[in-house]
C-alpha cells in the first residue's frame, strides 16, 4: 500500500452503528472517513461530489436503499455492505463478490472485511460498484464474479459449463476452474438465461452449449456427456423438456 | 373491515313444519269422524282447528330470536314471553271461531258456535301449542349457540397456534432484533448506561414474548401490553434518535381492560416500518387508548404517506390480517379493526374491543 488512505463513505441512518464504524475506522491509518451519509439520496450526492475510493453501505436506508444506491452511483468504488441479512441482497454480493458484513458485527468481523479490502485495492480491476450493478442488473446475469484467495475473477457465463450444487454453495466449473460461490442453485440458476442453461437435476444446472451428446439412461430418462467428459442423468421431467428441445 | 360471524345453524325446512301440522289436522280428523261427525265435515273442522295455530305458530317459533342472548333471568324470561304469548293464543282461537262460523254459514246460511267450555279447552290447548313453538325456538337457538361457541374456539386454537408462530417467526422481528444487538455493541464502550438499559429492555420484550407463546394466554391487561409497547419503543428510539417521535396517551381506566397479547405492539412496528424508517426526516406516531361506554379504543396514527384502501386490501399485511382473525376468533364479531388513510397522507388503524372480555374461549 503507499501512503495515500483510502478515502471512505459511510452510509448508515441510525446514529450508533454510525458512531461505532466511524470510531472504528478512526483507528485504521490507511483510511481517511470523508463524508456521513444518513439516507440514500444524500449518499448518492455525496459519492458524486467527493468521490470516495470505498463506501460502507447499509442495505436499509431511508429514501432509497442501498441496492439502489449501488445501482446508481456514476462513479466507480469498492462498496462495503452493511445488513442485518436480507436473502436476496446476500445473493446479490455473492454473485458480484461483494463484501459485506452482517449485522451485528463488531471490530474482528470489521477488520477481516478491511483485510480483504485493502489486498482487493492492491491490484487492478473490476470495481466493486460495476461489478455489483451487473448482479442486479434485470435480465440474465453477462458474468459472475467470484472470489479466489484474495482476488476476484469475472467469469463470463458462456465460459460456465456446468455447476453443481454443494449443499448451500453453488461449485461453478467454467474453462478457467472450479470456484465456489456461496447462493443456492435455485438462486444462481434464476439469474442465468434459461435457453442457454438449463436445471437438469436438483443439483445440477448445465450450459446446453456445452453438452457433447444426450443418451437414453432408462427408459424414462436421459444421460448427458458434457464435453469435458463429466455425465449428468437428468431427471424424468428435465429428461421430457430435453426431448422436446430436441425435436 | 369487520369480523366475520360464523355460518348459522341450518333452520329446519318449512316443509317440515307443514308436515307435522298436517299430522295433526289428520288426528283431530279422525278424533271428530270417531265422535259421529260426517267425514267432510270432521275435515273442514280439522283445518279450523289447525291452520291458525300452524300461521300463528311462525311467530312464536322466532320470539327466541327477538330477546336477548343468552338467556336473562328466568323472571324476566316469563315477563317477556307471556304476552306475545298470550296474543298469539287468542288469535288463534278467535281464527279457529272465525274459520267455523265462515264454515256454518256457508253449508246452512248461519254460524254454528261451540260451547263455551269447548272454546275454552281450544284455548288451552292453542296456549300449550304456543309454549311448546317457543321453547323449540329457544333451544334451536341454544344448539345454535353452542355451535358457534364451538367452531370459534377451534378457529381460536388454530389462530393462537399461528399467532404463536408469527411470534416467533416475525413479531420480534428478526431484523429489529439484529438491527438493535448491532446498535447495543457500539454502546457497550461509549455508553455502557445507555447499554445495559437496553440490554435490559430487550430482554423484557422477549420475556413477555415467550410468556405469553408459552403460557397460551389468549388476554392480558392492556397496562401490560402498553409496558410492553414502551419498551420496544425505547429500543427503537435508540436506533432511530431524533426521527421517532411518540406520543403514547392512555386513560387510567384503559389499563385495566384484557386485550388479547400483541393486539397493539404490531399496529406501533407497522408505523414505524412504513412510516418512520423509510424517511429521512422520520415520522411522528400516535398511541392512544381510551375507555367509554364499555369499549375501549386503541388507535395507532402515523403521520407518514399514507396507503389508498384498494393497496391495504390487496396488500399481504400479514400482521393486521393475522390480528383481525384473531379478534373475530375471541370476540365472535363484538370487536371492529378499521383502517384509514386520509388524503393528505398519514395512516391510522383504530381497534374497538369490549371492555368486559371475559374470555369466551379459556
Amino acid at each position: 500500500m503507499n501512503e495515500r488512505r483510502i478515502r471512505a463513505l459511510i452510509a448508515e441512518d441510525e446514529a450508533p452503528a454510525r458512531d461505532s464504524l466511524r470510531a472504528h475506522l478512526a483507528a485504521t491509518p490507511w483510511i481517511e472517513v470523508v463524508a456521513e451519509a444518513v439516507d440514500g439520496r444524500s449518499a448518492i450526492a455525496l459519492v458524486e461530489a467527493l468521490r470516495p475510493d470505498l463506501i460502507f453501505l447499509d442495505v436499509r436506508l431511508p429514501e432509497l436503499s442501498g441496492l439502489d444506491v449501488a445501482r446508481q452511483i456514476p462513479h466507480p468504488a469498492e462498496i462495503v455492505f452493511t445488513t442485518a441479512y436480507d436473502r436476496f441482497a446476500v445473493a446479490a454480493f455473492e454473485i458480484g463478490a461483494v463484501d459485506y458484513l452482517v449485522k451485528p458485527f463488531g471490530r474482528e468481523r470489521l477488520a477481516a472485511a478491511l483485510e480483504r479490502v485493502r489486498a482487493r485495492f492492491a491490484q487492478a480491476g473490476v470495481a466493486a460498484s460495476d461489478r455489483m450493478r451487473s448482479a442486479l442488473a434485470p435480465g440474465p446475469l453477462a458474468r459472475l464474479f467470484a472470489r479466489h484467495g484474495d482476488r476476484i475473477v469475472p467469469i463470463p457465463v458462456e465460459g460456465i459449463r456446468r455447476i453443481q450444487a454443494q449443499g448451500d454453495y453453488a461449485e461453478v466449473h467454467a474453462v478457467q476452474g472450479v470456484f465456489l460461490l456461496h447462493v443456492t442453485l435455485g438462486e444462481l440458476a434464476a439469474r442465468l438465461d434459461p435457453d442457454r442453461f438449463r436445471q437438469v437435476h436438483r443439483s445440477h444446472v448445465v450450459n446446453l452449449d456445452a453438452v457433447e451428446h444426450l443418451r437414453p439412461y432408462d427408459d424414462r430418462r436421459l444421460a448427458i456427456t458434457m464435453r469435458d467428459g463429466t455425465v449428468v442423468v437428468a431427471s424424468r421431467a428435465a429428461s421430457e423438456q430435453l426431448r422436446r428441445l430436441a425435436r | 373491515m369487520s369480523a366475520r360471524p360464523s355460518e348459522p345453524v341450518p333452520r329446519p325446512p318449512l316443509a317440515a313444519y307443514a308436515g307435522a301440522w298436517a299430522v295433526l289436522a289428520t288426528v283431530y280428523a279422525v278424533l271428530y269422524t270417531a265422535s259421529g261427525v260426517a267425514v267432510f265435515m270432521a275435515a273442514r273442522g280439522a283445518v279450523a282447528a289447525v291452520l291458525p295455530n300452524a300461521l300463528f305458530g311462525l311467530a312464536s317459533l322466532r320470539l327466541a330470536r327477538r330477546g336477548p342472548w343468552p338467556i336473562e333471568s328466568r323472571w324476566s324470561l316469563a315477563k317477556r314471553l307471556v304476552p306475545p304469548l298470550a296474543l298469539l293464543t287468542l288469535a288463534s282461537t278467535a281464527g279457529w271461531l272465525l274459520l267455523i262460523g265462515v264454515d256454518g254459514w256457508l253449508v246452512t246460511g248461519a254460524a254454528r258456535w261451540p260451547p263455551r267450555a269447548i272454546v275454552l279447552w281450544q284455548t288451552v290447548i292453542n296456549g300449550l301449542i304456543h309454549l311448546a313453538l317457543a321453547g323449540a325456538g329457544y333451544a334451536w337457538r341454544a344448539a345454535e349457540a353452542l355451535r358457534e361457541a364451538q367452531d370459534r374456539a377451534a378457529r381460536a386454537d388454530i389462530l393462537r397456534a399461528r399467532a404463536e408462530l408469527h411470534l416467533l417467526r416475525s413479531q420480534m422481528h428478526p431484523h429489529f432484533v439484529l438491527n438493535t444487538l448491532h446498535a447495543l455493541l457500539g454502546l457497550v464502550r461509549r455508553d455502557p448506561a445507555l447499554a445495559e438499559m437496553a440490554l435490559e429492555r430487550l430482554g423484557d420484550l422477549l420475556r413477555f414474548g415467550q410468556w405469553v407463546s408459552q403460557s397460551g394466554a389468549d388476554f392480558v391487561l392492556l397496562s401490560q401490553e402498553w409496558d410492553f409497547v414502551k419498551s420496544y419503543l425505547d429500543l427503537e428510539r435508540i436506533r432511530l434518535g431524533d426521527r421517532l417521535i411518540v406520543s403514547l396517551q392512555a386513560d387510567d381506566a384503559a389499563l385495566d381492560v384484557p386485550v388479547p397479547p400483541f393486539a397493539l405492539q404490531p399496529l406501533v412496528e407497522n408505523a414505524i416500518i412504513h412510516a418512520v424508517a423509510p424517511r429521512a426526516a422520520g415520522g411522528r406516531i400516535e398511541v392512544e387508548a381510551r375507555r367509554s361506554g364499555g369499549s375501549l379504543r386503541l388507535s395507532v396514527t402515523d403521520d407518514g404517506l399514507g396507503v389508498s384502501e384498494s393497496a391495504i386490501a390487496a396488500s399481504p399485511r400479514m400482521g393486521l390480517r393475522l390480528l383481525q382473525e384473531r379478534l373475530a376468533a375471541l370476540y365472535g364479531g363484538r370487536a371492529r379493526l378499521t383502517c384509514e388513510s386520509p388524503a393528505g397522507g398519514g395512516f391510522r388503524v383504530c381497534l374497538a374491543l369490549p371492555d368486559d372480555a371475559s374470555p369466551e374461549v379459556a
